[in-house]
């Protein structure tokens, strides 16, 4: 909000210099968000809070200044030279909706003079940033700006009836606007209407049909306090944001309307516009109580970590225009002036007394007490160990954003009635690109993937420990623990709400490693993450994760897999996340020179299958023996089979089995391939003796000929 | 005969120091030491001498063999020392060539802010809680004194998934999720997303982070409030960082107060990043609105609390000098990968001396 520096010096003459007035001010919480122009010419530009709509006008932050640098302030001139007939004759003025409107006044100009206003007006309009029309019409909206009321000006010959009704909008009805637009009304909506038809959407914006004109004679000035709530709903209906409309919209108090009128009509006499008729026409049906607060200089200074005497918070009250009476015991009544109705509880009085007080002169204190037992959550400690290990393995980690769209979901082949399914979305989005929530991170980790391809940023191995969002369905129950920390079940609405798992995604598309002079980096490809998810599931406790083949709509058909775990207990297994490389027809439509790979885990899953507390193992006391076996199995038996057989067959001697080599050629019938461990057979106990080792050794070469067919090479 | 041990000595001598490998020097040994080496047939000749001579011949030819041995001996090792010599320079290596790092992967600085502010809160006996995005309006709004259908949520942008559910604005409904379940004394800090309705431009997204934070007890003061929030920025901006508290308004807290610190990058002498005031708006704080503190079943006479919240987007960008908050988002690796080698101990370092 605009205001010069002149203006505001009228009703405060005694002001300092701008820039310490902007200081001091924007230290009481009346923010200058900035001064332009020199000395008297300087226009402040003030960010006014929401609670404070009393300081939208150039008195509002006058009668401030003057409290804050304690001042004395001068009042806008409200005398009338009232002339001629009484206005009671001329018009009449009725609320039938006295819940949206507490109070309509109007008063009658005859005599109109339409014409230019005078050239001061006109300058302070200006520097306000507003535009000048005619007299009339710079009248309202001047003294909009001097005391923060909106006014409207009707042309009282073209108010059918010569009569204005106040009430809710009639089914079906509408209203040209002054900006020439028609505007279907709802009945939920307060109109001004003559005795015919809506002549103004109240508080927002008139009607073009009564607009003041060259030819305009006689002026019904409009000055009326209208129901914030009702004035926004009413304005945000119709897309119609006004100066007026917001004013109404933060609250103002049914005394003002009387000030905006006077006002008006003493301008519009002292430039000659028009002659105002006597008495008004003042309609108040919703007079309001005074408010009292009660106030407790100790409670105060309790609340503040101060001491500061009562009688200097009597005097900043009043300073405020509070009335300050003192009560029994050590506590004041303090009577609430009608243009603070921001101010209803004695902590918004500790508010009013700490910011005149100076909220720099307030001691900066620790909270007192030993602080309170910190509780740790196993999830986020997780995730924290989660990403320490994937930076170690040379991924980078990404922050994306959560909203994603159903086109993205279809270039990544996700099945769509699933994402319509499970997918919340947003009544209101922001652009196509933005409206529902991921379901994946896979809709994200691509996102990233795509747009360093496009930058030419081919190599990329990245990872993001974040939440999905997913609708929740029948069987979740309300609070089911993945993700929902603070939910408490059963309580209302929860049910309403999505479950947010945290998901770890990891995306590898080309090197890993930097390539240097001495060594070449190859592109990463499946065994690589699956590297790196089997360093993560380690790392954090989870030991014999599984790998199975599977499908996933985005992943190469032969080259995906579910990781499992064992389920806690019941026997039965948990699906914990997947991997695989990108199948070739996403990463076309996702524009990905090279291939990619990319895997999701489930956060919770990992910490339910995360293994007790670890203990080392003593250091093996006896030697141990290694051989090696290469045997020739069907191309399709998983080579996790052939360990599993191994591992039976080996009578507890087999401490590690390690695949070096895989291989299928020349040498390898059709349709096998040729796998080489290296077995380690050790003993706790003792020192294997040779023939204990060739015993096991054969059990192993048995089992592997009867179990799975194999061959074994020596 | 002693004159041939002499000059076989003499010989040896020339010999040994005029080898210049070991395989050079085994020669040497061998025609001098060996079975038919020159010491050795002498040695083994004695018989033929006189016997008076013998003992004084054999002593002398076994000082000569001890002397010879002593001699390759010594040879040997510098031989040895000089070959050693030889095959290191042969391995000689440019030390300037590039070393070959393992790969590693650098932090997004949302995280790492985050976890700079968990430290220095923890610190100051803070614990971290969490809560849902998608929120219930009524925790997002109502619960923090904003009426539903009221004017005052146009201080907000909300992306609405239903009537009764929004994307939450900011985290402090954690605040209320948090106090709810629980009896004070509670100090707790809420980092996470938020959303907003506004359009992606340098300074705005419609994705964003949050810390919010909040301490409730018996007679938690203003001045609490303003110490708590001072350390804060020391720790994180440095310790000369200065704050300032301004009054403001925000629904759930009362008296409120926005905290400005002196600018990181001008250090009050004014730039363009603090538009030449020094000071830089950091977060929002207050003492709770005894409406909220009612809320969670609080009696307001007897317990108070502070709170704040700042956008970790914005403390980032200050605190690395990012331009554009998009750059947050986008995770351009040329942005991303840059983070390894930012820390925050550098950047306190750094502008200290500043």
């Amino acid at each position: 909000m605009l205001v010069p520096y002149e203006w505001l010096k009228e009703f405060v003459p005694g002001l300092p210099p701008a820039d310490e007035v902007a200081r001091v001010l924007t230290m009481a919480g009346v923010a200058v968000e900035a001064l332009t122009g020199e000395g008297e010419d300087a226009v402040f530009d003030f960010e006014i809070t929401h609670n404070r709509p009393d300081l939208l006008s150039v008195f509002g932050i006058a009668r401030e200044a003057a409290a804050v640098f304690s001042l004395p302030l001068r009042h806008p001139e409200l005398a009338v030279p009232e002339e001629g007939d009484a206005a009671e004759g001329m018009a009449s003025v009725e609320i039938a909706a006295p819940d949206l409107c507490r109070r309509y006044i109007a008063r009658i100009v005859t005599d109109v003079k339409i014409g230019p206003s005078p050239g001061w007006m006109q300058a302070r309009l200006a520097s306000s940033g507003v535009r000048s029309i005619n007299n009339i019409v710079d009248v309202t909206n001047y003294v909009m700006l001097e005391v923060g009321q909106p006014l409207h000006a009707f042309d009282l010959d073209l108010v059918g009836g010569r009569r204005i009704v106040v009430r809710r909008a009639a089914p079906g009805e509408s209203i040209t606007t002054i900006d020439g637009e028609e505007r279907r009304l709802s009945e939920d909506m307060l109109v001004i209407a003559d005795a015919d038809r809506p002549v103004a959407v109240a508080g927002v914006m008139g009607g073009l049909e009564t607009e003041v004109s060259e030819r305009t004679k006689a002026v019904l000035l409009e000055s009326a306090n209208f129901d914030g709530v009702s004035v926004w709903r009413t304005s945000r209906a119709l897309r119609m944001r006004t100066e007026a409309s917001s004013r109404f919209s933060r609250g103002l108090w049914p005394e003002n309307a009387r000030i905006g009128v006077d006002r008006a009509a003493a301008l519009i006499a002292a430039i000659g516009a028009g002659k105002i008729a006597r008495g008004m026409l003042d309609a108040y049906p919703g007079r309001e109580a005074p408010v009292y607060v009660t106030l407790r200089p100790r409670r105060v200074n309790h609340l503040l970590g101060t001491d500061i005497p009562a009688e200097e918070m009597k005097d900043i009250l009043m300073r405020l225009g509070f009335i300050v009476e003192p009560q029994d015991g050590d506590s004041y009544r303090v009577l609430v002036p009608d243009h603070r109705r921001d101010v209803s509880r004695e902590e918004d009085l500790v508010e009013e007394i700490a910011r005149l007080h100076g909220y720099d002169r307030i001691e900066p204190t620790l909270p007192k007490g030993a602080p309170p037992e910190v509780r740790l959550d196993p999830a986020r400690q997780l995730a924290l160990r989660a990403g320490e290990i994937l930076r170690a393995c040379g991924l980078s980690e990404v922050e994306t954003i959560t909203f994603t769209n159903l086109e993205a979901c279809r270039e990544l082949r996700l099945p769509e009635d699933e994402v319509e399914r499970r997918a919340v979305k947003i009544s209101n989005p922001l652009s196509s690109d933005y409206t529902m929530m991921r379901t994946t991170l896979l809709t994200s980790l691509l996102d990233v993937l795509k747009r360093n391809a496009a930058r030419r940023g081919d190599d990329v191995a990245i990872y993001e420990i974040a939440r999905v969002y997913l609708r929740r369905e029948r069987e979740d129950a309300p609070g089911s623990a993945r993700g929902d920390g603070l939910r408490s079940s059963g309580s209302a609405g929860e049910d309403l709400l999505p479950c947010e798992p945290t998901k770890i995604g990891l995306a590898v598309m080309g090197r890993i490693a930097e390539p240097s002079w001495e060594r070449r980096a190859a592109d990463a490809g499946f065994f690589d993450l699956k590297g790196i998810v089997e360093t993560l599931l380690e790392g954090l406790g989870v030991r014999g994760a599984r790998f199975v083949a599977a499908i996933h709509p985005s992943l190469h058909p032969g080259r995906t897999a579910r990781v499992v775990v064992a389920g806690d207990g019941d026997g039965s297994d948990a699906d914990i996340g997947f991997l695989g490389e990108l199948h070739p027809d996403v990463r076309e439509a996702f524009g990905l020179r090279k291939r990619a790979c990319v895997a999701e885990l489930d956060l919770a899953g990992i910490l339910a299958a995360r293994e007790p507390v670890r203990r080392v193992k003593p250091l093996a006391r006896f030697p141990a023996v290694t051989r090696d076996m290469a045997i020739v199995v069907r191309r399709d038996v998983p080579s996790s089979e052939v360990r599993d057989v191994m591992a039976a067959a080996g009578t507890g001697l087999v401490e590690d089995l390690r695949l070096f080599d895989v291989y299928e050629g020349p040498q390898v019938p059709e349709g096998h391939k040729s796998l080489a461990f290296s077995i380690t057979y050790r003993s706790p106990e003792r020192t294997l003796t040779d023939e204990e080792v060739e015993k096991a050794h054969r059990a192993i070469s048995t089992a592997l000929t009867e179990k799975l067919g194999a061959t074994v090479r020596e | 005969m002693r004159d041939d041990i002499e000059k076989i000595i003499s010989r040896a001598a020339a010999e040994v120091s005029a080898a210049s490998s070991l395989a050079e020097l085994d020669e040497v040994r061998v025609r001098y030491l060996g079975k038919k080496g020159k010491i050795t047939t002498a040695l083994r000749s004695l018989g033929t001498c006189p016997p008076e001579e013998r003992p004084v011949l054999g002593k002398l030819l076994n000082e000569a063999r001890e002397s010879v041995e002593a001699m390759l001996t010594r040879r040997r090792d510098e031989v040895a020392a000089l070959e050693r010599a030889k095959a290191l320079e042969a391995e000689r290596v440019d030390v300037t060539l590039p070393g070959t790092r393992p790969p590693v992967g650098a932090r997004h600085p949302i995280r790492m802010v985050y976890e700079e502010l968990e430290e220095i809160f923890g610190r100051m006996g803070f614990e971290v809680a969490e809560g849902p995005d998608v929120e219930l309006d009524y925790y997002n709004f109502e619960a923090l004194n904003v009426p539903k259908n009221h004017p005052s949520r146009d201080i907000q942008d909300t992306f609405y998934v239903s009537d009764e559910v929004v994307l939450r604005t900011h985290t402090t409904c954690v605040d209320v999720r948090v106090m709810k379940g629980r009896k004070p004394p509670i100090r707790a800090i809420i980092p996470g997303k938020v959303y907003r309705s506004d359009a992606s431009d340098p300074s705005h997204l419609p994705v964003f982070h949050q810390l919010d934070g909040f301490a409730v007890d018996e007679g938690i003061t203003f001045g609490d409030l303003k110490g708590t929030l001072a350390r804060f920025a020391r720790e994180f901006f440095g310790a000369g960082t200065k704050v300032r508290f301004r009054p403001s308004y925000f629904p759930f807290t009362e008296p409120s107060a926005e905290m400005d610190v002196s600018c990181v990058i001008c250090h009050g002498r004014g730039c363009r990043v603090c538009k030449n005031t020094g000071w830089l708006e950091i977060l929002g704080s207050g003492l709770f609105h005894p409406k909220v503190l009612e809320a969670v079943g609080y009696d307001p006479e007897k317990v108070s609390g502070l709170a704040f919240g700042m956008g970790a987007d914005r403390i980032a960008m200050l605190k690395y000098g990012i331009e554009d908050i998009r750059l947050l988002a986008e995770n351009d690796m040329r942005f991303n990968r840059q983070f390894l080698h930012i820390n925050p101990a550098h950047i306190l370092h750094t502008s200290r001396e500043g």
